[in-house]
């Protein structure tokens, strides 16, 4: 049964969705990879660089099922095989000009003994001009070695299996069940006692690949942002699980980097795709009903790739065709619940970062207007909180079936984002937009779950954790305002989140409920710093400095060249730097 | 096994505690106005209110009894089912509204906000009441805000009710009671002013 499932998992998919748990499998018989998947002009034919358990530098060529079953295919690719073996490996902890060890072509199809026979015919040519043997390695070898390595941890509980079958059966042609797939992958970790290192690193492995089958659908459909979210999801889990189990970073980061860099992977090809359509159409009679989600939606996740790469101070290889997109779409963005509140933040940082602040101060100016609105005392169609999912909201204003369970539920009179849009518009010196808004902000009561513990910010359903229920202060304090927006407590995340900030932007957008004020203060501190914010460690965790990784900061919020809208003129004499005051 | 058709029954159940929840406020119209919220997550809530003060809500599980025997179940069809669990509506509704005047009570007695009647109920009882209660307004027509309620044992709105209609005669005691009116009026304008942010 597992291996028909292991089988029928590697022929649906293309190159890209065994890429992952491929590297993982390498990992897993004890290889260092040096290079995780990569595609670009530069992999000079080597997909993966890894060096396996006997010191040999190894290089890998993953192709899909189709690409080289025959001799025409293969001849396809036949500069790639030759720049495989004879291209030197170009990697900065390896020396100039080596030539890897062991090359191997790598593929989840059925190769055709012709093909098998160059590929041997080949090899030997390369050893006889001191080149690399040219080995390979095909979809049977693949299945029992995938079960060799990861078949123990597959889940035995019928209910989590059932769930495993319902994600890898489905058509992958809607929304991905993150939810799902988050309690499903959090079954499958040891999440309670104690494990060793090699257990937590074990079972990490394992998730990624369970992952990867549950994502086979969405692969197999190209619905690269179902995809995205799966790893996402994956990459969360990882980092909870080496938050509660204080696991050592080499334990479980290289399969936190495989994951994100696949998530990222399938951002860019959406980002790619919709940058260069007309639009983001998909025709039907109830299409307009559906188009502002898919935008929030598309702009959103794009927005916080950018956001990532700027924390991670890399080259913002989004930046082209999100400009594009935001340019042509943002209008169309719909926010139908406070879920879709994270999406719009990340855009809106997104537009201050490629366009200019007051761009992205009108995108949070307008929701934060609009929810107060909507959000009063008494008033019908209140946007419902973000414990409710998007698609879950949409079908509610559809009127649909599964919107049901929302119509018991009454949203009026609070508002979970509402805090988080005030300070930011705080942190920006729109003191005439926030003083606009407060009236109707004293009215409605400000919720925000406190998790009981910094790594239950990584996910749902915390019994032991706190809704905070604030009323804003009568009159309030523009003062006391600007200094609760810049206070920033090292605690309100997990260390491991400090160690992978990158994750930050898209923590919001899994977990909708997690945006919180504080969250986005830390968000905004990364990608906007600025010496006005109070940095306070109250778990005492002096020496990591969380220091953000730009290489371009940007200017701090009060040194903007643009006027604030409180009438005076603003000029920090304070350059951009990191933060400067710590108070214990 | 013998055969049934779980998926169905999951969603006529749903249907039905939808409908025992629609019934509550309708058996107990004084919990119509009282908003109710669900919180998804963590089994505490803590509210800070505009004056710093705060609470702590810590949720406490409630119990009710429906009992459907099995001669019942062999006929019982949806409509006569409905009949039948409004009594369960009855039972929540009464749990509901003990709960919130007990925790009514309890907030007004601990910053002194009740009037002590002693013994029969004369016009300045109500006047104080009067005073004592919040009360907001329309801004649209400056009048009070639909929505206030007295609460009280039927034997005693009866008596109450017709000494109520006899003062209301006294044209003093409409006087003060318009005065009080236009105090509370002022209070709440005085309220709404400080909706501002200050420097």
């Amino acid at each position: 049964m597992l291996e028909r499932l292991v089988e029928y998992w590697l022929t649906s998919v293309g190159e890209l969705g065994y890429q992952v748990p491929f590297t993982q499998l390498l990992m897993a018989e004890g290889h260092r990879v040096l290079q995780g998947p990569v595609h670009h002009p530069f992999e000079h034919g080597k997909d993966i660089i890894t060096i396996d358990p006997r010191k040999r530098l190894s290089a890998f060529q993953l192709k899909g099922p189709d690409e080289i079953s025959d001799l025409k295919g293969l001849e396809r690719y036949q500069g790639q095989l030759d720049a495989l073996a004879m291209a030197a490996i170009s990697h900065p902890s390896i020396g100039a000009g080596r030539l890897p060890d062991r090359v191997y072509v790598v593929t989840n199809g059925v190769l055709r003994p012709e093909v098998r026979d160059r590929l041997n015919q080949i090899s030997a040519g390369n050893v006889a001009r001191r080149l690399p043997p040219l080995e390979f390695i095909e979809r049977d070898h693949l299945v029992s070695r995938l079960l060799a390595v990861h078949g123990r941890y597959l889940p035995s509980e019928p209910a989590s299996f059932r769930r495993l079958v319902e994600l890898y059966s489905d058509d992958g042609l809607g929304p991905l069940p993150t939810q799902r797939l988050l309690s499903f992958l959090e079954e499958s970790l040891p999440f309670t006692g104690a494990t060793s290192p090699t257990g937590v690193q074990r079972a990490i492995g394992s998730a990624a690949l369970l992952t990867a089958y549950a994502l086979r659908g969405w692969e197999a459909s190209a619905n690269h942002l179902a995809v995205a979210q799966g790893w996402l999801v994956y990459a969360l889990v990882v980092l909870r699980l080496a938050e509660e189990q204080s696991a050592p970073p080499e334990r479980w980061e290289p399969s936190f980097a495989l994951a994100f860099g696949a998530a990222r992977a399938a951002l860019e090809r959406l980002l790619a795709e919709a940058s260069e359509r007309d639009d983001l159409l998909v025709p039907d009679l109830a299409e307009g009903a559906f188009y502002g989600t898919r935008v929030l939606l598309v702009c959103g996740y794009g927005s916080a790739l950018l956001l990532a790469e700027r924390i991670l101070g890399e080259p913002e290889s989004s930046r082209p065709a999100l400009t594009k997109l935001l340019r042509r779409e943002v209008k169309y963005a719909r926010v139908l619940g406070e879920s879709g509140g994270p999406l719009l933040f990340a855009i809106a940082s997104a537009l201050s970062l490629l366009e200019s602040s007051l761009v992205g101060e009108a995108v949070i100016e307008r929701y934060a207007r609009g929810l107060l609105l909507r959000n009063q005392p008494g008033a019908k169609g209140a946007l419902a909180d973000p414990y409710h999912p998007i698609d879950e909201v949409l079908a509610r204003s559809l009127e649909l079936d599964n919107g049901e369970q929302l119509s018991d539920e009454r949203f009026d009179g609070r508002a979970f984002t509402a805090r988080a849009a005030i300070e930011w518009l705080t942190r920006r010196l729109r003191r005439r937009s926030v003083a606009s808004l407060w009236a109707s902000y004293t009215l409605l009561v400000t919720c925000e779950f406190v998790p009981s513990s910094p790594a239950r910010l990584l996910t749902l359903g915390d019994d032991d954790g706190r809704l905070e229920m604030r009323m804003p202060k009568l009159p309030g304090s523009w003062r006391d305002l600007r200094t609760e927006a810049l206070q920033l407590d090292k605690a309100d995340v997990p260390a491991v989140l400090w160690r992978h900030p990158e994750m930050l932007p898209f923590l919001p957008l899994l977990l909708p409920p997690r945006l919180t004020a504080s969250l986005v203060r830390v968000i905004d501190y990364l990608l906007f710093p600025s010496g006005d914010y109070v940095i306070r460690d109250s778990v005492g965790q002096e020496g990591s400095e969380p220091a953000p990784r730009q290489k371009r900061p940007s200017r701090p919020a009060s040194s903007r060249s643009v006027p604030a809208d409180d009438g005076r003129a603003k000029a920090d004499p304070k350059p951009a730097k990191a933060p400067t005051r710590e108070r214990k | 096994m013998l055969p049934d058709f779980p998926d169905l029954k999951r969603r006529v159940n749903t249907r039905l505690l939808r409908f025992v929840r629609e019934q509550v406020p309708i058996v107990a119209p004084l919990l119509r106005d009282v908003s109710a919220y669900t919180q998804h997550e963590g089994r505490r809530g803590e509210l800070t209110r505009a004056d710093a003060s705060t609470d702590t809500t810590l949720f406490k599980a409630a119990h009710f009894r429906f009992e459907l025997p099995k001669e019942e179940m062999h006929t019982i069809d949806l409509a006569s089912l409905r009949r039948r669990l409004i009594e369960l509506a009855e039972q929540i509704a009464a749990h509901q509204s003990h709960l919130m005047l007990t925790r009514v009570g309890e907030a007004a007695a601990a910053v002194g906000n009740e009037v002590n009647v002693g013994g029969e109920l004369k016009p300045e009882h109500l006047l104080d009441v009067m005073r004592k209660v919040h009360v907001d307004f329309d801004p649209a027509t400056n009048k009070p805000k639909p929505g206030f309620s007295w609460v009280m044992h039927p034997d005693t709105a009866t008596k109450v009710i017709a000494k109520v209609q006899e003062w209301e005669k006294d044209p003093a005691f409409m006087a003060e009671l318009s005065r009080i009116e236009d105090q509370q009026r002022e209070a709440w304008r005085a309220r709404e002013a400080r909706r501002i942010l200050a420097d």
